[in-house]
């Protein structure tokens, strides 16, 4: 199977970017399936796949596909209590960072499949391009978190070889 | 709960161009077909947990909501909604102003936890999943509509 048509390397370039994000307020940035483990900000990433699509064949053993994920943030921070206050903008300014951060989205894949510690950038310009900008939703509060969520559907090519 | 709107001002541009070159009598049928799509890969998501997303069931009543919803919308052999109660689905398509819209709810009250998670838990993602498959999917299910329209006038 083609590297570039790994949902494995894309999901590893995706998280390894977006866990090296700067975002204000320094939260704690997690992938999909890692629960909050802190009582203050936090952001989790997931990756779904939403589709393919054949854009091209170059020979019987060789297809190109338009693959596209959906990348989604889900954004947390502390509720306000009693006891507790909290500024109410902060969490804005947790999603202002990633949807700018999101609606730019340009990586090269990379392979992970070989030795994940050290991934390769593929040779040939196999790149994950945000497809439109982000968009934001605010979620009800949930044990203790205020919620917000940022998603943007991406899109690159990959091949499927014989 | 969770309600999901579909409207062609959300669609992208593309399909959106589309869909309003159709003819006024074909729009209602898009939107359903589009509707019945989105709900459809909502249910089997959650019941088997296809295309990636965790499956989730345990009463069943979740699920159910969703294909009472998706019975509702005359589109289709009717689903198993058994598990759901009364009032745990609904699909409602109306026009005005030349935009149809299509408004799906399910209102089981842990609806919200299933689909976007909690702190602790992962986010199931069906119906975000199953709106951009459907965004992607449009244009192929509007392009035929209007063909088989000009094919039978």
């Amino acid at each position: 199977m083609d590297a570039s048509n790994r949902l494995r390397n894309v999901k590893g370039t995706l998280y390894t970017w977006a866990v090296g994000l700067t975002i204000t307020g320094s939260p704690e940035l997690l992938v999909d399936g890692q629960p909050v483990t802190i009582d203050g900000a936090a952001v989790r990433f997931a990756v779904e796949l939403t589709g393919q699509s054949l854009v091209g064949v170059d020979s019987q053993s060789e297809h190109t596909f338009r693959g596209a994920v959906l990348l989604i943030a889900d954004v947390f921070n502390k509720a306000p209590s009693a006891d507790t206050g909290v500024n109410l903008y902060d969490i804005d300014a947790m999603v202002d960072d990633l949807r700018d951060a999101f609606s730019l989205l340009s990586l090269r894949l990379k392979d992970y499949t070989v030795d994940p510690n050290s991934p390769t950038t593929l040779a040939a310009p196999h790149v994950l391009r945000a497809l439109g900008p982000a968009q934001f939703s605010p979620l009800s509060p949930v044990d203790g978190y205020q919620r917000a969520r940022v998603t943007v559907p991406v899109i690159w090519d990959a091949y499927h070889t014989a | 709960m969770l309600e999901v709107k579909l409207n062609q001002a959300q669609l992208n541009r593309q399909v959106r161009h589309l869909l309003a070159r159709l003819p006024g009598e074909l729009r209602e049928p898009a939107v359903k077909k589009v509707a019945f799509d989105v709900l459809h890969d909502v249910q089997l998501g959650i019941y088997t947990g296809g295309f990636g997303n965790p499956k989730r069931v345990d009463t069943g009543r979740y699920v159910s909501g969703w294909r009472l919803a998706m019975a509702q919308l005359g589109v289709g052999p009717a689903p198993d909604a058994s598990l759901a109660q009364p009032g745990d689905g609904r699909a409602e398509v109306r026009t005005s102003d030349g935009k149809t819209i299509a408004v799906l709810t399910n209102a089981v009250e842990y609806g919200s936890y299933v689909e976007y998670g909690t702190s602790t838990m992962r986010a199931g993602n069906h119906v975000a999943v199953a709106l951009q498959r459907a965004t992607e999917g449009t244009r192929q299910v509007v392009t035929q509509l209007m063909r088989s329209y000009w094919e039978g006038s």
